[in-house]
C-alpha cells in the first residue's frame, strides 16, 4: 500500500498545475450561481470557458496520467523498477477514479447541500452520475492505454464514440419501435446496461494492456465492445420485453 | 551457477515490408522479421559479461527480453532462476537496468529521481548514493531534461547502482560519452560492483572498454551467438603469425584455424585462431622450413574483426 | 595510487602485463619487501580492470611467491631471494628480443647494435633510476 501511494504521489506531483487548474474550473462551474458577476453575456462566456477548460484538461490529464507509465511501451521506466503490473494498474485506476469520478460527484453533492432551494438527491442519482463519469473516464483511459500520445488517444476515443453512434443509428432501422408506455416501463434499464457494459469493457482493456500486454486482443475488445454497445442500444427494447414475457 | 540462462530464444516482430513494383506505391504488408534466431547464452554469476555485435544484431532485443520489457516469441530466458516473464517485484529489486532509450521521468530533478527510486529498493544504500553523487558530480537540483547526455547516463546509472544489485544489465552505456565521462562511469561501476557478488551484462561497441572490464564476451550476429568465451581464452588462442617466406601452394591445404592468410613480397602473415606453441610451430616448420616465424598477440578488436569478417586466404597468384 | 609503474597496452593479456610490472618493480627496488600491496579492489579501480582479473593477478602473485598474505594487513611484498642478476636479465628478455628482431630487419650487425646501446646508456647515464 505504501508503494502504491508513493507512485500516486509521484503522479500528483507531476501533474500538479494541470490538476489545480482543472479543480479551479470545476469549482467555478459548480459555484456559478454564487459568483457576483454583472451582465449575463459575460457570465455565459466564462461559464462556457470553464466547461471547455474542465473538458479539455480532463481529457488531457486522464490520457497523460495513463501514458506517463505506459502499459506496453518497451522503453517505459516503470517496467524496470520493482513495480508489478497489478500495482501500477491499481495506481492509475485509483488516481483517475478518485479525481475524475468520485471528486466531481462529491462536489455536486456538497453543492446541493449548500443549495437551500433544492433537497438532497437520492443516492441513486449520485450513483447514476458516478456511473456516467466512470463510463467516460474509463473509456478514455482505455483509449490512452492503447495509444502512444494524447492526440492519438483522442482520435481513438472520438472514433469509437462516433463509430458506435453511427452503427447504432444504422441498426435502429431494424429495431422494434416502442410505444410510449413501453419506453416508460423500460425506464433507465437501457442506459444502465450501456453504461455498465462500456465501463466493464474499458476496464477489461486497461487490465489487458497492463497485465497481459496483448495489444491485438485489446483492439478486438475495443471494436467488439463498440459493436456490442451499438447492438444493445438498438435492440435493448426487444430484449427487455422479450425477457420480461 | 548461471545468473542468466537463455535457451533457444526466438524473437520476431511485425514490420511493414516493401512490396514489388506491381503493387500500388501506397500498399504495405506486414512481415514477420526474426530478430533473434535460436539464441542460447549462459552468463555465469559473478562475471562481467560483454555482449558485442553490430547495430541490429539483436543485443538490445536480448536485453529487453531479459528485463521482461519484451515477451519472448519462443524459447526461454531465465534470470535469477526465474522465467523472465515471471519477474516480480522481489527479483527486480535485485536487478539494475540502464539503457540509452529508456524513458526517464524528465520532469524530475536528480534529487527527485533518487527519492522516487529509493522507496522501491529495500537494499538501497544511502552512503553509496552520496558517494556516487559526489563522484559523478551531478547537480542535484537540475531537471533530467536539462542534463547533458553524459550526466543523464550517470544519473540513470546512479539510480541503478545505489542498491547494489546482484545483476546489472547495461545497454550500450558508453555510447556517445566523452572520455572523461566514460572514465567516471567505469570507476563508478567498479566501485559498486562486488567481486563475486555482482554480475554485469553489458552490451557495447567499445572494445577497449570491454577488454579491460569484461571477463567473458559473446558476439552476436544476425540474432545468433557466433562466439561466447572468456576473454582470456580468446586472447590465448589468437595470434598474428608472420613468416619471412611466401606461401606457394593452394590455400586449401592449410590448417582450418588459419585465417586471413596474406602472402606476397617475400612474407606471409595470417591469423592463427587455435594457437598452441608446439602445434603452430610444428605446422609452420612443415610448411615453411627453416623460416623465421614470429607470433604476436592480437588485440581483442582485431580478433572480433577477424571473426566477423573472415577474409579469404590469399596466396600469391591463387585465391581460394 | 599504485606503488608500481604500469602502462596497460591493448592486445596483451592484462594479467600478464600486471604480473610482469609487479615483478619488475620488486626487482628494481620500487616495491620493497614488507611493503603492503594494494587490495584487489584498489588494483581493479586504479587500473580500471575487471575485479575478477585483479583477483587472479593477486592470487597468481601470491602463488609465485612475490606476495604473501598476512591475516591483519592483507597482501604484503615477500622477501625476495635477492633478485639475482640472472632474474633481472630475464625480465628484460622480451625487450631484448624485440631489439634483436628489429635490428636484424634493418640489417644491423651485433657491433652496431652494441654501439647504439652504449650511446643511449651514456646519454641516460647521469640520471639515477
Amino acid at each position: 500500500m505504501n508503494l502504491t501511494w508513493h507512485i500516486i504521489r509521484k503522479d500528483l506531483q507531476r501533474s500538479r498545475w494541470a490538476l489545480v487548474c482543472w479543480a479551479f474550473g470545476l469549482a467555478y462551474l459548480l459555484l456559478q450561481p454564487w459568483a457576483p458577476l454583472q451582465g449575463d453575456n459575460l457570465r455565459d462566456y466564462l461559464q462556457g470557458a470553464a466547461m471547455l477548460l474542465v473538458l479539455v484538461l480532463g481529457v488531457g490529464l486522464i490520457a497523460d496520467l495513463v501514458q506517463a507509465d505506459h502499459p506496453t511501451q518497451e522503453n517505459s521506466h516503470w517496467r524496470a523498477l520493482p513495480v508489478s503490473a497489478g500495482r501500477m494498474v491499481t495506481v492509475k485506476l485509483l488516481l483517475i477514479g478518485m479525481i475524475f469520478v468520485v471528486a466531481p460527484v462529491v462536489a455536486v453533492c456538497i453543492r446541493h447541500v449548500f443549495d437551500q432551494g433544492k433537497s438532497l438527491h437520492h443516492a441513486s442519482e449520485y450513483g447514476l452520475e458516478g456511473l456516467i463519469l466512470a463510463a467516460i473516464v474509463l473509456s478514455l483511459a482505455a483509449s490512452a492505454a492503447c495509444t502512444r500520445n494524447v492526440l492519438q488517444c483522442l482520435l481513438l476515443w472520438v472514433s469509437l464514440i462516433f463509430g458506435t453512434g453511427t452503427l447504432a443509428d444504422f441498426l435502429n432501422r431494424f429495431a422494434p419501435v416502442l410505444s410510449l408506455q413501453g419506453m416508460a416501463r423500460m425506464g433507465m434499464t437501457k442506459v444502465l446496461v450501456i453504461l455498465t457494459l462500456s465501463s466493464t469493457i474499458a476496464l477489461a482493456v486497461i487490465l489487458n494492456q497492463y497485465l497481459r500486454r496483448r495489444v491485438v486482443s485489446s483492439a478486438v475488445l475495443l471494436l467488439g465492445g463498440a459493436v456490442a454497445m451499438a447492438t444493445v442500444g438498438a435492440f435493448w427494447g426487444y430484449f427487455y420485453f422479450y425477457s420480461t414475457q | 551457477m548461471n545468473i542468466i540462462e537463455i535457451r533457444n530464444l526466438h524473437q520476431h516482430y511485425w514490420t511493414k515490408a516493401s512490396l514489388p513494383d506491381i503493387f500500388p506505391p501506397d500498399a504495405t504488408m506486414s512481415w514477420r522479421t526474426e530478430v533473434l534466431h535460436d539464441l542460447t547464452l549462459l552468463v555465469p554469476a559473478g562475471s562481467i559479461f560483454a555482449l558485442l555485435g553490430a547495430n541490429g544484431a539483436g543485443k538490445t532485443t536480448t536485453l529487453k527480453v531479459l528485463m521482461n520489457l519484451l515477451q519472448p516469441s519462443a524459447g526461454s530466458a531465465r534470470v535469477l532462476g526465474v522465467d523472465s516473464i515471471r519477474l516480480g517485484e522481489a527479483q527486480l529489486a535485485r536487478i539494475g537496468y540502464v539503457a540509452e532509450d529508456q524513458k526517464l521521468p524528465d520532469w524530475m530533478t536528480v534529487r527527485q529521481l533518487l527519492d522516487y527510486c529509493r522507496a522501491f529498493y529495500p537494499a538501497w544504500d544511502r552512503q553509496l548514493e552520496a558517494k556516487l553523487l559526489a563522484r559523478f558530480e551531478l547537480p542535484e537540483d537540475r531537471r533530467l531534461s536539462h542534463l547533458s547526455r553524459g550526466m543523464r547516463m550517470k544519473a540513470a546509472l546512479l539510480a541503478s547502482l545505489a542498491y547494489r544489485p546482484e545483476l546489472l544489465i547495461l545497454d550500450e552505456p558508453f555510447n556517445g560519452l566523452d572520455p572523461v565521462v566514460r572514465d567516471d562511469v567505469t570507476q563508478g561501476l567498479l566501485e559498486s560492483v562486488r567481486q563475486g557478488e555482482t554480475s554485469v551484462l553489458v552490451s557495447s561497441h567499445d572494445i577497449e572498454e570491454v577488454e579491460r572490464l569484461a571477463d567473458h564476451v559473446a558476439l552476436l550476429e544476425s540474432g545468433r551467438v557466433k562466439v561466447a568465451e572468456t576473454i582470456e581464452s580468446l586472447l590465448g588462442r589468437f595470434r598474428r603469425i608472420e613468416v619471412d617466406r611466401e606461401a606457394a601452394w593452394p590455400a586449401g591445404s592449410l590448417p582450418a584455424s588459419w585465417l586471413d592468410l596474406q602472402s606476397g613480397a617475400g612474407r606471409t602473415t595470417f591469423i592463427e585462431s587455435a594457437y598452441q606453441p608446439e602445434t603452430t610451430e610444428g605446422h609452420c616448420g612443415k610448411l615453411f622450413p627453416l623460416a623465421q616465424v614470429q607470433a604476436r598477440p592480437l588485440p581483442l578488436r582485431d580478433i572480433i574483426i577477424a571473426l566477423v569478417r573472415p577474409r579469404r586466404n590469399q596466396t600469391q597468384g591463387t585465391n581460394t | 595510487m599504485l606503488p608500481f609503474s604500469i602502462e596497460l597496452k591493448p592486445g596483451l593479456p592484462i594479467t600478464e602485463q600486471v604480473i610482469f610490472a609487479v615483478k619488475k618493480a620488486v626487482v628494481a627496488g620500487q616495491l620493497k619487501p614488507g611493503q603492503p600491496f594494494p587490495s584487489v579492489r584498489v588494483v581493479s579501480q586504479e587500473l580500471r580492470i575487471n575485479p575478477n582479473t585483479a583477483h587472479k593477478i593477486v592470487a597468481a602473485l601470491v602463488a609465485q611467491g612475490v606476495l604473501i598474505t598476512t591475516p591483519a594487513v592483507g597482501s604484503v611484498v615477500a622477501e625476495q631471494a635477492a633478485g639475482d642478476r640472472a632474474e633481472r636479465a630475464e625480465l628484460l628478455g622480451a625487450d631484448l628480443e624485440r631489439v634483436v628482431v628489429e635490428a636484424r630487419k634493418l640489417g644491423l650487425t651485433l657491433e652496431e647494435v652494441t654501439a647504439g646501446l652504449a650511446a643511449h646508456w651514456k646519454k641516460l647515464g647521469g640520471r639515477k633510476p
